[in-house]
């Protein structure tokens, strides 16, 4: 191979150079002109910069779960206005209102009957299911309907350990999809509907494997009561919310009918009862009293009436059973066959005593006989209606009436005067106040 | 169906659309079109949408092969001759079209900034149907002449005027941004487009002027070497965002001027031309919107007339006092009617810069681009027949810009050719 040498080498460029100089000048404008245009590029514009993809995917999923979120509660809301028309208010009377007020005078006073719970509308015949804690123990609650009318309804079924109550109302005209449907399976979404007026009070509800769960952070409304309907989102009444506040417990709405239907075809729809009113103690109450049950009143010509129980006595023990409060005599009375004899041991004046009798079915269903009275503490509020005055009147106003005052019967301001003088404070005074009667320990008045 | 099966139908249906033309003695370029249009989405939908998509690339290599060829018609010599008078009608028919569509469509309740960048659009005459054409009937004489210097004169002056109507129109609708950088932006964007796209184009005319004294004269390296530097010119164009059709015109101009070899390189490059310009106008057939001719309107027949008007009252008055005969003078209008892909492609560029504007725009340009489109080398031909500058042996698909050029006679007669020194 030849190998070139440096001369020719160096011929071609000389050569190149003179031949394409006024090109060679073109070529170094051109390259000025485009690497200037280049140089001289104004900024680009960017138009609306998109986030980087790592922000996009959780914002899209964050709308995502939002919209679901807005679609499950809208779903949530139509299905709990499709379900109103089914669901009743009871309406505590103004009697129930005005013993809250002695126990707490920061209770308003309502210009409209209060709402103490719900109830499910299952016949157009005005049959309603409810729990008993929703009625706030008044056996002939009112209830609001779904075009805001208030009629009455009355007890005519109980079942004692569950404390389902079936009512009758007058005759309710309502348009209503009477449709049940069975408890469903576990995570199974539904909403427990509750009326306020002519809204609806909306609690989505997770059914566990044996209780509701309330859906964290889902409440259209408040909390899950007892007496709140449950339904599914079509519409069909699942189950009754029982229990209490903190354990909330759902009774299938098919099961309780037919096991309340059961009742009423024994003859044990109405439970036992000894015609007693039993008042719950606490605090100097309890202290001054002892264990057992209150009894607060006695039904006249009731059984209780017959075997010579009187307002005031203890009942310490049922049929060998012990009773150290109102809850445990309760189902002692309402669990008793009717027409079986109960051997009840009291103590009066400090000492016991035993008589026997026996329980009748009660037609007033769970009216104030052997029903527990709301817990009246020491009334420290309703010492104030009791100056010396007053006492001496033993008519303390136009509305609180003084009963006994330590198991002596009060017949005027003379026998009021005469017991207090004879006995240290604080006494024990039965007071009536309205319909309303208890036992309170009450002082000396500032 | 797959692209390779596409272009293989494209190339068959081209080759029997053109047979066909030749039989009903219409252009090939309008037989082409028009099986597009048959075997396009509008039609049988042999090539879809995603074909069409994939194969663009095709019509830009075409587009820049075309204008590669008419660029070499700039020869200084060859343009001394006619180039004043060409100039002159060129600033005519672009300018009155562009006035008339202003004016008319604004009349017609069109929004100021649709009617001007209506107005620059109405302005572009198509460069390759209006060349294939020429060529196709072996066109020769003052007409011919000047019709190919006005097809690259007046593509210059369409994208010049489209610099400055979009920078103003830029301007107009200040947002945002600083006033004087807005202005920058807008004075940029017309230089750059302009010098920028010259500057490629001469630069690499030189280098190829280089490479080919240094390459065997035989046509195959030829053909690769200039087809290689046009798709190197059209690439790089689009890469530093320049005009492609403005820096192939310069490419093929500088060689036109500047090389010894650039006879040799387009003839070469020629061999090329019949599958890539065939697919061209089949191609741009299949895009045509049959549907968008419904939608015309006012605005549109509006358009298409006064566009119509402007560049045969133009191309007129810009030909007065030229030593042309009376029926050049009275036709030449006719030959600039056809309209195309230029057109689409301002189109896009408009929806992306004003996108506000777009919505009114697309559908009136759409449908004026197929029916001039399909009339233009209808009416080409008419003339060339009637002033006699048709040949009676039409060639399809056998042409080359250096050969056209080498057969048609100087206006003034002077004889030899300047790229022939």
């Amino acid at each position: 191979m030849e190998i070139p040498s440096f001369k020719r080498i160096g011929a071609v460029p000389a050569k190149l150079v003179r031949r394409t100089r006024t090109k060679g000048a073109i070529v170094v404008l051109c390259a000025v002109v485009l690497v200037a245009g280049i140089w001289l590029a104004p900024p680009r514009i960017t138009e609306n910069p998109s986030p980087p993809k790592e922000k996009v995917a959780p914002m899209i999923e964050a709308e995502v779960e939002r919209r679901a979120q807005a679609r499950l509660f809208r779903g949530l809301y139509e299905a709990g206005l499709q379900a109103l028309p089914r669901v009743v208010a009871f309406h505590l009377t103004p009697s129930v209102i005005g013993r809250m007020r002695l126990l707490d005078d920061s209770l308003p006073i309502p210009g409209r009957p209060v709402v103490s719970g719900c109830g499910l509308l299952v016949a157009a015949s005005g049959v309603v299911l409810t729990h008993v804690n929703a009625l706030g123990n008044e056996p002939r609650p009112l209830c609001m309907t779904h075009d805001g009318s208030l009629v009455p309804a009355g007890v005519v079924a109980r079942e004692a350990a569950t404390g389902l109550v079936l009512l009758q109302t007058a005759l309710i005209d309502v348009d209503a999809r009477f449709q049940d449907g069975k408890l469903p399976a576990s995570d199974d979404i539904a909403i427990a509907v509750a009326r306020r007026g002519a809204s609806p009070h909306i609690v989505p509800v997770l059914f566990g494997t044996d209780c509701v769960e309330q859906c964290a952070g889902m409440s259209l409304g408040g909390d899950v009561e007892p007496g709140m309907p449950v339904f599914d989102l079509s519409g069909s009444a699942l189950a009754m919310i029982g229990g209490n506040a903190t354990d909330v417990i759902a009774y299938g709405v098919p099961d309780a009918m037919r096991r309340l239907q059961s009742l009423i075809a024994e003859e044990h729809a109405f439970p036992s009862s000894l015609g007693l009113v039993f008042q719950a103690m606490s605090g100097a109450l309890a202290e001054r009293l002892g264990e057992g049950a209150l009894i607060n009143g006695v039904e006249p010509d009731g059984p209780a009436d017959h075997a010579g129980l009187r307002a005031g006595d203890v009942v310490t023990s049922i049929g060998s059973e012990p009773v150290r409060s109102a809850e445990d005599a309760l189902p002692l009375i309402v669990g008793a066959r009717p027409g079986t004899l109960l051997t009840i041991v009291f103590r009066r004046k400090n000492r016991d005593q035993t008589v026997e009798a026996i329980p009748q079915p009660s037609t007033l269903g769970i009216s104030r006989s052997d029903a527990s009275e709301t817990p009246l503490a020491d009334a420290p509020k309703a010492c104030d209606v009791f100056s010396a005055t007053a006492l001496s009147a033993a008519d303390v106003d136009g509305e609180t009436r003084v009963l006994s005052i330590e198991h002596a019967r009060v017949r005027g301001p003379v026998s009021a005067r005469r017991i207090i003088a004879r006995r240290q404070a604080p006494w024990l005074v039965h007071l009536q106040q309205g319909g309303e009667r208890f036992f309170a320990l009450l002082g000396e008045a500032h | 169906m797959n692209e390779i099966l596409s272009v293989g139908l494209i190339l068959l249906a081209a080759l029997v659309a053109g047979h066909v033309a030749q039989l009903l003695r219409i252009p090939e370029v309008t037989g082409y079109l028009l099986i597009g249009v048959f075997i396009g989405p509008a039609g049988f939908d042999l090539i879809s949408h995603e074909n069409l998509k994939t194969l663009a690339f095709l019509s830009e290599i075409a587009l820049g092969m075309i204008l590669f060829g008419i660029g070499s018609i700039f020869e200084v010599a060859h343009f001394r001759l006619v180039g004043p008078g060409v100039v002159r009608i060129t600033i005519w028919e672009g300018t009155a079209a562009f006035i008339l569509v202003t004016v008319g469509l604004f009349a017609l309740g069109q929004p100021m900034p649709v009617a001007l960048l209506l107005g620059v659009i109405a302005m572009e005459t198509a460069p390759a149907t209006t060349l294939m054409v020429l060529h196709e009937y072996n066109a020769r004489g003052p007409l011919t002449d000047r019709l190919l210097a006005l097809i690259a004169l007046n593509n210059m002056y369409v994208l010049m005027t489209f610099g400055v109507v979009t920078a103003a129109l830029t301007l107009a609708t200040y947002a945002g941004e600083s006033w004087w950088l807005l202005a920058y932006r807008a004075l940029y964007g017309l230089g750059w487009s302009t010098a920028g796209s010259i500057a490629l184009g001469v630069l690499l005319g030189v280098l190829l002027d280089l490479w080919a004294g240094r390459a065997r004269r035989e046509w195959g390296e030829g053909m690769i070497l200039a087809m290689g530097f046009v798709l190197v010119a059209v690439g790089a164009a689009r890469l530093l965002n320049l005009s492609p059709l403005f820096a192939t015109l310069a490419l093929g101009a500088t060689l036109a001027n500047t090389s010894h070899h650039g006879d040799y390189l387009l003839r070469s490059l020629s061999r090329a031309d019949p599958p890539l310009y065939a697919a061209f106008f089949v191609l741009a057939g299949a895009e045509l919107n049959i549907e968008s001719v419904k939608t015309l309107g006012v605005c549109g027949l509006g358009y298409v007339a006064l566009r119509s008007i402007g560049k045969i009252a133009g191309a007129r008055l810009g030909i007065r006092g030229q030593n042309v005969t009376a029926e050049v003078r009275r036709y030449l209008g006719l030959c600039l009617l056809s309209s195309s892909s230029l057109a689409i492609g301002l189109t896009i560029q408009i929806r992306h810069s004003f996108p506000v504007y777009a919505q009114a725009l697309t559908g009136i340009v759409l449908a004026s681009v197929l029916i001039f489109e399909i009339a233009g080398p209808l009416l080409t031909r008419f003339v060339l027949v009637r002033v006699g500058e048709a040949q009676t042996t039409p060639q399809p698909l056998q042409w080359s810009a250096s050969k056209t050029r080498g057969k048609i006679p100087r206006p003034a007669d002077t004889g030899t050719q300047a790229s022939e020194d």
